[in-house]
């Protein structure tokens, strides 16, 4: 089936089979590298190495059929730097020391980007729940948030009022 | 990868659906958030599917405020949606804690955006918190099919793992939750986030104007042969959260599970985990419910 | 010590990981996003048995599947054994020894084809009586896994004795006495196991390997195919961690290759997660027995440990952990006499290969949980007994392990104030607090008859410097080092300084690999030295040039200026351009090498030895909280503190601190690669738990210590260290915390629950 979808940006039309991932089709139609996998077939441990943005939502691609694509708007991490600009996210990753061996980059700036742009604060906490889909084997984390609160304080971004669902 | 279904069919009106459903017939397979299926393709299990149909077309995505104080929700309704719904809505978050609970639970937004609240309750697993929650909740399944709507418990829908109790030409429509008074609350144990909880309970209380517990549900779910759903048991009901009314809810439940023995935990252990997040989620609930234990 | 240093430029600087713009930008690329034309994909036919007599195989349904280009087994292809004790064939015949062995492989064009092609071998199995009890392994009647050798004791023996042990032991006021266990972990970088080979055109073997040690990897990768090493070319493209796992050359690579060579195409294997789960060698597990004796006022007078160590089915890297352990039984605190043995078992267990700390972890919670223990039975304060046990400068160990720098009652003393200790059982209900401390090598372990590294480093006429070095990076941040170390060295802006690291190692002078900590110590002084040469050659040319002496001139932030009248300066490009171009016949380029091999010697036959230039040292406290009623252990906080030298690189040292940590948590209360009779059962990745952000501690991470007199810049090695102390300072905070000791790893819920239930019956 042809589908019609927003990519970085700009227009993307292809043709897709009902069993392929988006992932599948950014990789092997669009040859959108940045997307990683960590090859899990048949299961599934939340690494998120294949975050991607849905419409400024995060969500793994590998387990996203490609055709839901349709209509939508899909973000990778080229989309996110413009004409060699770096996003102030991927500024702080940089300066914060947030990346090792950089496997897990992708999908914890995807996911960062989704949190601060859906008016994330630089509360700790949040930061965490933020990330919590994405796994790191290198980092521990620490730097990580760092970056994170780091972006979100240059944003402006307050601690806001929610409505938590408690005690 | 034997998972190779020739077609994607994305009804446009329920009359279109039930008609595609019949026809496709036992090589359907109904989509929600594709999580199951996509994390499933490389099995094998999922040779027999020839015909992917897509109900997303027809705005089966809302959270609505029956106004009768339930909560009628679309089957397609991702449970990052629920979540918002709720955590916006003071009054609801307490009665239906639970299902926020449960999805909260659940590591990382991606997930909570990808997983369709029908998904979870089709799945039919006691490793599913929402499917958990929503059975302490007392959900039921509206099905919708050619010959009209019909009501389900979930206890009844969830009929055995990844085969829920649905006819061929039927989908699940909306699950609808009754009552929104009192409070609810749902407990899991895991050693790691990504575990499938290894023991689960969620729990709904309705009190009477003195404190004590006027009704009650309870629900456990984890690492079990099938969930157990206990009605009003004579532990909770006219009773308040004291110490001994706390320990007959750890032994109702440890009781009262089948679970299971493998790497993870020994059967005794979850049993005994079982007790532990009964009494737990008894003791928020209540505290969401607006009484206070002694 | 701060970690800022003033009167640097660079060193101590806190800069973006070299490699980190690729990284952000999405454009890196790994070994799982490397493609070529015409490449085909290959898959390995694994024995489902941990111990069977191949009866047949016929491979005559995978020729059948469309797309198949090539199918090997063992009587294909003439390959030689790998392993330090060659017992490894990389395609089995006869007989296979553990349920990961690889017994046919298929080349096709997409991993489909691959898959249904191996599905379709049929192979004979005649399943023998296993062993997969390292405890059994010697038991007489027990079934052999390499007839050949008549037993299952590896021809391997890491024992020694210094000092008289049987003595010191009579005579100790105290002795505890414990057994102690570390379990199977996998390594589990994003990035799977995997090779790429080729053969171009002048018949040159190129293979893209995901290996920590290239040069070494080249040698027996040469040897298994029975070419010529100077044939084969080892590239490293970026790696997406590692940990120990690719020390080593294992039978997919040389499959990978032999398929290469036979097709005459471009062939591609990467390891999905569950085979990665089930197939990569694990970390070395470890049974000890520790003993320990003091005196009434708490000084260790000796220390005896027996060590079982599973080889599982072949003798890997993870079997040398052991020549690590010996170090810290010998070393850690200062103890005169010593003695460790040895028992090294084949069973049908997943073959071993190092991790992070090659065997310091696993012996350290052995050793660490049971001083722990005999400092309670003395009834002293964890943190007196190690300072009064503390390791000191200028000393050597029972074993020659010559130390110079030492800061360990530093590390112990910040540990302690910071998390602050107030005395056991002062934490708070259900919380604790343990220590624990390391000792570990920081200058290079010679594990290899060379432990040096090579660097090359240009200066061309625009002042672009390229420096490169053997070592390689899998992102524990050498590349950034190196650029400190240089434009420091040099006296250049950094963003002059260009590092070539990974990628072609025929480019790059020979280095023996990443591993042991030794990256910062030993490619860091090659390269310094490198840096030193070339700017003493362009500080020569500037003299020459100026009509001064070079005595008198020196090079700072990218000018070349007289010491004695600094207003008399020029930038150094514009030297490297005279020296090149205004001299005629004299013209020089700059360009200087250096291969450092560390003052270190690798073990006599009693296996006393400095093994490494430097050592380094450190002490983490861990605060828990116990969850009574489920077992559930929470860590709130940890301090870990380290002595290593100066440090070169902050967000470097917090980054392995850090990551460290986390991986030290995972290891004593998350990971376990379950095995049920030498087959993993949880070997996808759902089922394999790791450290994720909500398991995380408050982390605060501190450095003691003094600059290292043979470090560059004095730093000392420490990527390794802050997983060493991690496990044995968690089960002291338990026992701290509740009064339960749990003596394997990892520490699970189920394991306190069960004790605490026990307690109260």
């Amino acid at each position: 089936m042809r589908i019609k979808f927003e990519l970085n940006g700009s227009t993307a039309e292809v043709e897709v089979e009902p069993w392929e991932s988006l992932f599948d089709v950014l990789r092997g139609k669009f040859g959108i590298k940045s997307v990683k996998t960590a090859l899990c077939e048949n299961s599934c441990s939340a690494c998120g190495a294949c975050t991607v943005l849905m419409d400024g939502r995060p969500i793994y691609s590998v387990m996203t059929p490609a055709y839901r694509a349709n209509g939508h708007r899909i973000t990778t991490l080229e989309g996110l730097s413009t004409k060699g600009h770096l996003d102030p996210l991927q500024e702080a990753f940089l300066e914060a020391g947030a990346v090792q061996c950089g496997f897990c980059t992708s999908g914890m700036i995807l996911s960062a980007k989704a949190f601060l742009e859906g008016g994330g604060s630089p509360d700790e906490r949040e930061i965490k729940e933020a990330i919590r889909g994405n796994l790191c084997r290198c980092t521990g984390y620490v730097k990580i948030v760092d970056a994170i609160r780091m972006a979100a304080v240059r944003a402006g971004k307050e601690g806001k009022e929610e409505v938590e669902v408690g005690p | 990868m034997t998972f190779r279904p020739s077609r994607v069919i994305i009804p446009r009106s329920f009359d279109d659906a039930y008609l595609h459903l019949e026809s496709a017939g036992e090589s359907a397979a109904i989509i929600a958030g594709g999580t199951m299926l996509f994390r499933l393709r490389g099995t094998g299990l999922l040779d027999y599917i020839d015909t992917l149909v897509d109900l997303s077309g027809l705005g089966l995505s809302y959270v609505k405020d029956g106004g009768d104080g339930g909560l009628h929700v679309g089957s397609y309704t991702l449970l990052a949606d629920i979540y918002k719904w709720l955590s916006s809505r003071p009054g609801m978050a307490r009665a239906f804690g639970a299902l926020a609970d449960a999805v909260t639970s659940m590591p990382g937004w991606q997930i909570r955006n990808m997983v369709t609240i029908g998904g979870s309750a089709s799945i039919s697993m006691p490793q599913s918190d929402v499917a958990t929650s929503l059975l302490a909740l007392g959900a039921r399944v509206i099905l919708s099919g050619p010959s009209g709507d019909r009501s389900m418990d979930l206890r009844d829908y969830m009929a055995g793992p990844l085969s829920p109790a649905r006819k061929v030409n039927e989908f699940v429509r909306e699950l609808f939750i009754g009552s929104s008074e009192g409070g609810s609350a749902h407990e899991k144990f895991v050693v790691s986030d990504i575990d499938h909880p290894v023991a689960s309970a969620s729990v709904t209380l309705a009190l009477a104007e003195d404190g004590a517990i006027r009704s009650a549900r309870l629900a456990l779910g984890g690492g079990l042969r099938r969930n157990v759903v206990l009605d009003s048991p004579r532990e909770l009901v006219g009773r308040m959260p004291e110490p001994g009314t706390l320990e007959e809810v750890y032994s109702l439940a440890r009781d009262s599970v089948d679970p299971l023995e493998d790497h993870v935990a020994t059967a005794e252990y979850r049993r005994h985990l079982a007790g532990v997040m009964a009494r737990r989620s008894v003791l928020r609930a209540y505290a969401r419910a607006g009484g206070s234990a002694r | 010590m701060e970690l800022m240093a003033r009167e640097f430029s660079h060193i101590g600087s806190r800069v973006p990981k070299y490699d980190a713009p690729e990284k952000v930008s999405g454009d890196v690329q790994y070994l799982l996003d490397l493609e070529m034309p015409g490449m085909l994909h290959a898959k390995v036919l694994r024995s489902p048995y941990p111990h069977a007599r191949i009866v047949s195989v016929d491979v005559s349904g995978a020729l059948r599947v469309p797309g198949v280009v090539d199918v090997i087994t063992a009587k294909d292809v003439k390959l030689n054994n790998l392993g330090y004790l060659k017992d490894h064939p990389p395609l089995k015949w006869g007989k296979v020894r553990s349920v990961r062995d690889e017994v046919a492989a298929v080349a096709a064009v997409d991993p489909e084809r691959a898959l249904e092609a191996v599905q379709a071998i049929k192979v004979e199995y005649e399943p023998l009586p296993s062993v997969t009890d390292p405890l059994r392994a010697l038991d007489p009647g027990a079934p052999l896994v390499h007839e050949e050798f008549g037993t299952n004791r590896a021809n391997l023996d890491f024992s020694l004795e210094f000092g008289d042990v049987d003595d010191a032991i009579s005579r100790a006021d105290v002795v505890v006495e414990g057994t102690y266990s570390t379990q199977y972990v996998a390594h589990n970088p994003g990035d799977t196991m995997g090779a790429l080979a080729w053969v171009d055109a002048h018949g040159t073997l190129n293979v893209i390997a995901n290996t920590q040690t290239p040069f070494l990897y080249q040698r027996w990768l040469a040897e298994s195919l029975g070419i010529p090493a100077y044939s084969i070319r080892v590239i490293q493209p970026y790696i997406g961690g590692a940990f120990g796992r690719n020390l080593d050359v294992y039978p997919h690579d040389v499959i990978v290759a032999a398929l290469a060579m036979r097709t005459r195409r471009p062939v591609k294997l990467q390891f999905t997660r569950s085979e990665e789960l089930q197939n990569a060698p694990t970390k070395q597990p470890l049974i000890a027995r520790v003993r320990q004796g003091a005196t009434r006022d708490g000084r260790l007078v000796a220390r005896e440990v027996d060590a079982v160590i599973d080889a599982g089915a072949y003798v890997g890297w993870g079997v040398f952990d052991a020549r690590v352990m010996q170090y810290t039984v010998t070393g850690l605190y200062r103890v005169p006499a010593v003695r460790f043995r040895t028992t090294v078992v084949y069973t049908n267990n997943p073959y071993t290969a190092a991790m992070r700390s090659a065997g310091n972890s696993q012996i350290t919670f052995a050793v660490e949980s049971n001083t722990e223990e005999l400092a309670e039975r003395l009834g002293m304060d964890p943190v007196e007994f190690r300072l009064l046990n503390a390791n000191a400068p200028n000393t050597v160990t029972p074993q020659g392990a010559k130390i110079t720098t030492c800061a360990m009652s530093d590390a112990i003393k910040e540990a302690a104030r910071r998390i602050g200790w107030r005395g056991r059982h002062s934490a708070g209900p259900n919380r604790g607090i343990g220590f624990a401390c390391y000792f570990h090598v920081g200058g290079g372990a010679r594990i290899y008859r060379s432990d040096g590294c090579g660097a090359t480093l240009k200066v061309d006429d625009f002042g672009g410097v390229v420096v490169t070095v053997g070592g390689t990076e899998i992102g524990e941040g050498l590349d950034t080092g190196i650029q400190l170390i240089t434009a420091e060295a040099l006296g250049i802006p950094r963003d002059r300084v260009r590092v070539v690291i990974n990628g072609d190692s025929t480019i790059r002078l020979w280095d023996v690999g990443t591993h042991a900590s030794r990256g910062t110590f030993i490619c860091g002084n090659a390269a310094l030295r490198a840096a030193l040469d070339a700017k003493r050659q362009i500080l020569e040319g500037a003299a020459q040039l100026l009509g001064t002496k070079s005595s008198d001139l020196d090079l700072r932030d990218g000018f070349v200026y007289s010491r004695s009248d600094p207003s008399k300066r020029m930038e150094y490009e514009k030297i490297v351009r005279r020296m090149h171009f205004s001299r005629g016949a004299e013209g020089t380029v700059v360009v200087a090498s250096s291969f450092y091999e560390p003052p270190s010697e690798e073990p006599d036959d009693r296996w006393y030895g400095n093994v490494s230039a430097t050592y380094g040292f450190g002490c983490q406290a861990v605060l828990v909280e116990v969850d009574r009623e489920t077992g559930r252990v929470k860590v709130l906080k940890v301090v870990s503190a380290h002595d290593a030298g100066r440090v070169i690189n902050p967000n470097g040292f917090e980054g392995q601190v850090q990551g460290g940590v986390a991986m030290g948590i995972g290891l004593a209360l998350l990971e376990e690669l379950v095995l049920s009779d030498g087959r993993v059962v949880n070997g996808s990745f759902e089922d394999y738990r790791m450290p994720r952000v909500t398991d995380m501690p408050e982390i605060e991470a501190v450095s003691v210590g003094q600059p290292d007199p043979e470090g560059p810049f004095g730093a000392k090695g420490m990527a390794e260290s802050p997983v060493i102390p991690t496990g044995p300072a968690i089960a002291n905070a338990v026992a701290d915390a509740i009064g339960v000791r749990v003596r394997d790893l990892p520490i699970t819920p189920e394991k306190i629950w069960r004790n605490l239930s026990a307690k109260t019956q």
